[in-house]
Formats: C-alpha cells, sequence, structure tokens
C-alpha cells in the first residue's frame, strides 16, 4: 500500500493561520464535501473566482475540471468539453446551474456519490495521446521553466508517483518530460496499444504544504493544520473521516469502549452530559 | 412581509414556485387570518401557510403551547403572546406543521429566519425525529422517523438523527452563528448540507456531511421549537428554545447553499420595483405617405359644328327627266326601255337626272327559264314561244345645267383635358410621431429594510453576552 500524505504545514512562523498574505487562507478551500441529490451536485461557488480553480475527488477518484467551450444555438448556450471529466457554468447559466457540476459522462456519477474537492490554484493541466509530451507542452504554456518535483500527477484519475506510474523521460527535473509508460525507472502501464485509453492530468502542488509518501501508514513527526490535509491510498483519495488528525501528547481514545451509541440519548439528562 | 420576496426569489432561482411546500410568515399577522383547531375541547392557534406556498390548504401550522376552551381566548394567546413583535415567539409555544406525512424528508431544504430571545441555549428549530420501537420474537426493535436540526448551547447548528448505527449528533463546527441568522438545512442523497447566510457580506458560511438518508422516514407532524427525541424534552409540544423566528419555510428536494442564499434573501428582505430614470422621448420620422401624382393632358377630342361652306363642284351637268307614260305592246325579246329618276338623291340641289336601262320583254309565265324546243329556228333554239305584251314608254327631256354647288357643313375640333393613366411622380410626406428615445429603466429585485446589527458577526454570541 501506497500512504501519501499532503498535509498543510502553514508558514514557517505560523501555523494555523488564515492569511492571503502567506498563502494559508485555505481554511474553507480543502476538504469541501459536495452536497446533492439524484445525481446532481454542487459547490460553494463563493469559494473561489477562477474558471478552472476545483480539484474534485468523486468516491476517491480525481476528476478534472475542464473549461467548456459554449456556442450558441436557438434559444440554448451549448457547452462541450473535450479532454476533461466535468465542467462547471459562469454567469451565462441560471443561478441554480452556476454551483452544479457538469459531467462529461452521466454514468461516472451516482446517486450516492460520495463527492469532495479541494479548491487549487497553482494550475491544472491535461493530456492524452502520447506518453506525456503533450502534458509537458500545456505546463510549459503557463510555467517557462517547470520542475517535475512541483506537480502531483493522476493517470485516469488516480494518483501515480515518480518511479510507480510516472517518471522523467529525457531531461533534468527542472526541464523535464513527464513519462507514463512501461520504461523500467517509470513503472508505468501506458503503452502503444492502449495509450488512447489514458489521460493524464497534472496538478501545481499547492503553496505551503508537504507530501509524504511512503508504505507507512502513520505518519508523525511533523507539524500540520488541522482539517488542512489529503490522504491518498494507493493513488485513491480518502475521505477526512477515514482517519484521524492527532496531536503529540493528548490521548484522544479510550480502548474498551464501543465507538457507537446506542439505546438513544439520555432524556431530561444535564446539559453537560452530551456534548453536542 | 417577505411573501413578495419570496415569491420574487423563488422565480429567480427555480423559475417557479412550486417546490416551496410551507412557508410562515409572522410579519404582519394582524392583518390576517388566524385559524382555529379544536382538539377535545381545547382549542388552538393555527398559523396558516402562505403565499407563495404550492398548497395553502395544507401543512398548517397548529401553536400547541397552550389550548384554551374557547375560539377567542386561543386566538388571543396567539397574536397576544405567541405572535409577539412581528414573530412567532418560540419562547412561548412551539409550533407543530401538520399533515406532513407526504413531504419526504430524506429529500427536502428548510430555512430559517430566526434570532435569540436572550442566552445562546440548546433548542431544536426542526423536530421530525421520533423513536418507534417493535418487539419481534421477543427482540426490541427500534426505529426511527425524521431527525432533528438544532442548536447547541455553543451556538453551533446541529443535526440529531437516528440510522442502524443508533443514534448520531452532527455539529456543524465552521459556522458561527450570530443574534439573527438566516439558516438553511438541505437533505440530499446521503448528505445534509448547512448554510448560514451572510447577507453583509455577501457570503455563504456552509458545511456539508454524509448522512445515511436510506434510514429517513417520513413523519406525520413536525415541530417548530421542538421535538419527541430531544435530550431536554419529550414531546414535540414541550417548549425548548429561547429563540424567534420571523419566517419559515420548507421545500421538496435538495437545494445547494448557493441557491438558498437567494430564497433566504427573499425571506428576509421585501420585493420592489421600480424606474431607475425615466423614459425620454423624441420627434422621429416614423415613415412616408406616398401619393402617387398622374400626369394632366389631353384625354381625347370633341368637335362642334361652326357652320357651312357652299363649294361650286365647277362642272356642268347633265339634266333630264322622263315623262308621258305609254303603254305599247312589244313581242317576246324585244327591246325597250326601263327608266329610274335620281330626283331623290338630288332633290336638295335641284339637279334632277335620269338613267334608262335597256332589257329584252319575256314572257311573264316563263318564270324566266327558256329551254330549247328544236334547232330548226331561232326561235326553237332559244326556246321562245311568240307571245306579245304591253310595256311603258315615256318621252325623254335632257338639258345641260350649269355650274353646281355643293353646301358641305364645318367642324372644329377642341380638345379635351383631364387625369391620364400616366405617373408624373410621387409625393413622400414625412411622418412624425413622438417615440422613446431611451425606454424607462426598470429595476427590481429584494430590499433588506431590516437592521443590520443583529446580522452582525464580529463577536462571538454566547450566552447572551457579546464576546
Amino acid at each position: 500500500m501506497i500512504y501519501d500524505y499532503i498535509i498543510s504545514t502553514g508558514d514557517i512562523t505560523l501555523s494555523g493561520c488564515n492569511s492571503s498574505d502567506l498563502g494559508t487562507d485555505t481554511f474553507k478551500k480543502t476538504n469541501v464535501k459536495a452536497g446533492g441529490t439524484a445525481g446532481s451536485f454542487f459547490f460553494d461557488s463563493s469559494l473561489f473566482t477562477g474558471k478552472q480553480e476545483i480539484q474534485l475527488s468523486v468516491n476517491g477518484q480525481n476528476f478534472f475540471q475542464e473549461i467548456p467551450a459554449t456556442g450558441q444555438a436557438m434559444n440554448e448556450i451549448v457547452f462541450s468539453i473535450n479532454t476533461g471529466d466535468f465542467f462547471i457554468k459562469g454567469q451565462e447559466a441560471d443561478l441554480l446551474d452556476r454551483s452544479k457540476f457538469f459531467f462529461a459522462s452521466p454514468t461516472s456519477i451516482g446517486f450516492d456519490s460520495s463527492l469532495k474537492y479541494d479548491i487549487v490554484t497553482g494550475g491544472m493541466f491535461a493530456a492524452t495521446g502520447d506518453f506525456g509530451q503533450s502534458l509537458k507542452t500545456n505546463i510549459a504554456r503557463r510555467y517557462s521553466s517547470p520542475s517535475f518535483t512541483d506537480y502531483d500527477y493522476f493517470l485516469n484519475g488516480q494518483k501515480v508517483y515518480s518511479g510507480v506510474g510516472v517518471g522523467v523521460s529525457v531531461g533534468t527535473e527542472a526541464d523535464f518530460i513527464p513519462l507514463f509508460s512501461t520504461a523500467a525507472n517509470v513503472a508505468g502501464v501506458v503503452r502503444a496499444d492502449n495509450i488512447n485509453e489514458f489521460k493524464y492530468a497534472a496538478y501545481k502542488k499547492k503553496p505551503k504544504t508537504t507530501s509524504i509518501t511512503g508504505l507507512v501508514a502513520d505518519v508523525t513527526g511533523t507539524g500540520f493544520i488541522e482539517g488542512r490535509t489529503n490522504l491518498y491510498l494507493n493513488g485513491i483519495q480518502e475521505l477526512q473521516n477515514s482517519y484521524l488528525e492527532l496531536f503529540t501528547g493528548v490521548n484522544m481514545i479510550k480502548l474498551g469502549f464501543s465507538a457507537e451509541i446506542s439505546g438513544g440519548l439520555p432524556l431530561n439528562g444535564k446539559e453537560s452530559s452530551l456534548t453536542l | 412581509m417577505s411573501q413578495s420576496g419570496l415569491h420574487y426569489s423563488l422565480n429567480l432561482t427555480f423559475g417557479k414556485t412550486q417546490r416551496l411546500l410551507v412557508h410562515y410568515d409572522f410579519s404582519g399577522m394582524s392583518g390576517r387570518h388566524i385559524g382555529n383547531e379544536l382538539d377535545g375541547t381545547l382549542n388552538y392557534g393555527v398559523i396558516e401557510n402562505c403565499d407563495p406556498a404550492n398548497d395553502t390548504g395544507l401543512y398548517s401550522g397548529v401553536v400547541v403551547g397552550v389550548g384554551d376552551t374557547t375560539v377567542a381566548s386561543a386566538k388571543l394567546f396567539t397574536t397576544g403572546t405567541f405572535l409577539n413583535n412581528n414573530k412567532a415567539n418560540l419562547e412561548t409555544s412551539n409550533l407543530k406543521i401538520t399533515g406532513t406525512n407526504s413531504i419526504p424528508l430524506s429529500s427536502c431544504s428548510a430555512l430559517f429566519d430566526f434570532e435569540f430571545n436572550s442566552d445562546v441555549t440548546g433548542c431544536v428549530l426542526f423536530g421530525s425525529l421520533e423513536k418507534t420501537s417493535n418487539t419481534i420474537n421477543d427482540q426490541v426493535i427500534t426505529g426511527a422517523k425524521g431527525y432533528n436540526v438544532g442548536i447547541t448551547d455553543r451556538g453551533k447548528l446541529f443535526y440529531q438523527g437516528f440510522n442502524k448505527k443508533g443514534d448520531f449528533i452532527k455539529t456543524v463546527d465552521s459556522v458561527e452563528l450570530s443574534k439573527r441568522n438566516v439558516v438553511s438545512f438541505s437533505v440530499g442523497s446521503n448528505n445534509v448540507s448547512f448554510a448560514r447566510m451572510d447577507y453583509l457580506n455577501n457570503s455563504i458560511q456552509s458545511e456539508t456531511f454524509d448522512v445515511d438518508t436510506s434510514f429517513i422516514a417520513e413523519n406525520e407532524e413536525i415541530f417548530l421549537g421542538g421535538s419527541d427525541e430531544y435530550i431536554r424534552t419529550t414531546s414535540g409540544e414541550q417548549i425548548s428554545s429561547n429563540i424567534s423566528l420571523n419566517s419559515f419555510c420548507l421545500l421538496s428536494g435538495y437545494i445547494p447553499p448557493s441557491a438558498t442564499f437567494s430564497l433566504g434573501s427573499g425571506l428576509v428582505g421585501n420585493y420592489f420595483t421600480g424606474i431607475t430614470s425615466p423614459a425620454t422621448f423624441k420627434e422621429q420620422v416614423t415613415g412616408y405617405k406616398q401619393t402617387i401624382v398622374y400626369q394632366t393632358g389631353v384625354t381625347g377630342y370633341d368637335y362642334d359644328g361652326t357652320g357651312s361652306i357652299n363649294i361650286s363642284t365647277g362642272r356642268y351637268m347633265r339634266t333630264g327627266n322622263f315623262f308621258g307614260a305609254t303603254s305599247v305592246n312589244t313581242g317576246e325579246g324585244d327591246r325597250y326601255f326601263i327608266y329610274r329618276s335620281f330626283d331623290n338623291a338630288l332633290s336638295d340641289s335641284g339637279i334632277k337626272s335620269f338613267v334608262k336601262e335597256e332589257v329584252g320583254y319575256l314572257h311573264p309565265s316563263s318564270g324566266y327559264q327558256y329551254s330549247p324546243t328544236g334547232d330548226k329556228s331561232a326561235f326553237d333554239t332559244l326556246g321562245l314561244v311568240g307571245v306579245d305584251g304591253g310595256v311603258t314608254e315615256y318621252a325623254e327631256q335632257v338639258g345641260i345645267s350649269g355650274a353646281g354647288t355643293i353646301a358641305v357643313q364645318l367642324y372644329a375640333s377642341r380638345m379635351l383635358t383631364g387625369v391620364t393613366s400616366g405617373i408624373s411622380g410621387v409625393i413622400q410626406e414625412p411622418l412624425a410621431d413622438s417615440i422613446i428615445d431611451r425606454p424607462e429603466v426598470l429595476n427590481s429585485g429584494i430590499r433588506m429594510n431590516v437592521n443590520s446589527i443583529n446580522f452582525k458577526k464580529d463577536y462571538i454570541y454566547y450566552l447572551g453576552e457579546r464576546l
């Protein structure tokens, strides 16, 4: 199992603050649950202002947001995307649609799907049809001298790691070409005969974060901001309630007691008997 | 009154109002009807579901606090105690929404505009949780209907439910309340979204968490202010809160916080419409009136007599006459003359003449058809029979007259003038009218005329104090 924690560390001088100047104003922009019903899910449109800032996880799988191309038809606006998995609408849509996810394939989302998202501003890039060259081309359009380690990489929505799904084909770390092939230093799954079945995505890593990737489940010895952590298990993002964030020295769990409450709430009890 | 505002915001958000199931607007109740429900011998005031709810005949709210034996006293309690300062004071009575077993609690949304009367204490805002118990094979099976939404002593919204694992409570930790709050909750497919609308900063504080909604059953009663299952109460009629409701609405289906933000503005504010700038007018040519002009000219001629002229022919004319008719016997085939006079033709000029024609006498009984009777003589050859008959002979008188004169009538032509079919041109006459140069600019929307101090959240409102 590959455990990959992305931990917000905050500024070197402050931890837990919510400052736009320090790049730590992510209090409400990480691990945001998307509510919805009957296959329609909604996001909080007040969290961002850009057109492409949502890193969406659907049942753990990363969905890539694409800015849709729009066209006019009789009494309607036609939206279309190519590589992406979903898109959102802007001011041209009615109020309800402005906070709704629109998916490329209706079957990719179920009524009971679990959606969570982060707001990211560093940039997201997608490509397909080769072993990674075009992904580098897309990144280079925004960042002239990108570094391989500055990005998180996804293959068909599953996060891949250097040497485990993605690698560098040529160049140095500062002038790289990502490679998703089956080469020895990559250990990927993309071959010439199945190259069109894969889609690559790269997200610039969030500022003031640290990635800890390894085979050990528990991570200790590093500071973090509560609630602003992500966990990928074998490349699939986990819900935040599937792991604990504990502070050193605090005994949070008492062994031997059931975690479930049964038998109903105590009626007419004192207020202090139940902490809401 | 938030009815007009809510109507506007519903149409703005959904394009229709059908999703609004329940709407209680507690302002301006003095001008509205207060219903009554008789339960046994006790009367209870009824707050009627009001516009723009889809069916105002359903989901009335019963003021369950104090029943009275007379309708008047129950109404007096409702208007004098429960409805206080245009708010429903849930410190005096809870409100029971009736007939709610048709409302799918697993897919609905609610909006509250409420404020704390004094200290912040835990209470139930929306109480539909009810435990059920069945004994099967000596095993007590506990089930539940609905859920509760309320406020903790710390002033946080909470969701209390029951699922296959038993009771649970989830608290909306990230949302801090103020004295007055517009909050919503929306239950969707296995999730619940809470939101507090911050209209001062035009922002939403929201939180969504997972809930197994397959275990949420409908309940025939929903209490505002209490619950059958709550830490401090044993029945929904029991008062749990010290808050006052300005308004409340319940809608069908999951509504995202961004939409409840829009709906909440209509719940709090009033709809307005007005003219930002009046229309300006100007005189402008609106078109042309075209008139076809036809050519005038000679349309024809008329002739008037101008007199006569006598024209001398310049030649002498032979004149004559025949007279003295005598009968002479003549034989068949003999020649004689037939006379005809020109008198009548030239009577006006006075010149007379005649003509004569020499013809042969034919047997009147022959039918003027002869066939040869032989070839010996001329008579046989011609078929003559040798009969006689009488013919008339005349004496002739001829002479020469002088040169003749002919009178000729003279005429002069006169042109007739008028309008011909030819077109000489078109007269274009511009038509002008006063038209709108710039139309009036209308504006409409929601105007919030409420005291903002209670909405402010630059403090922590805790235990009745600003910290």
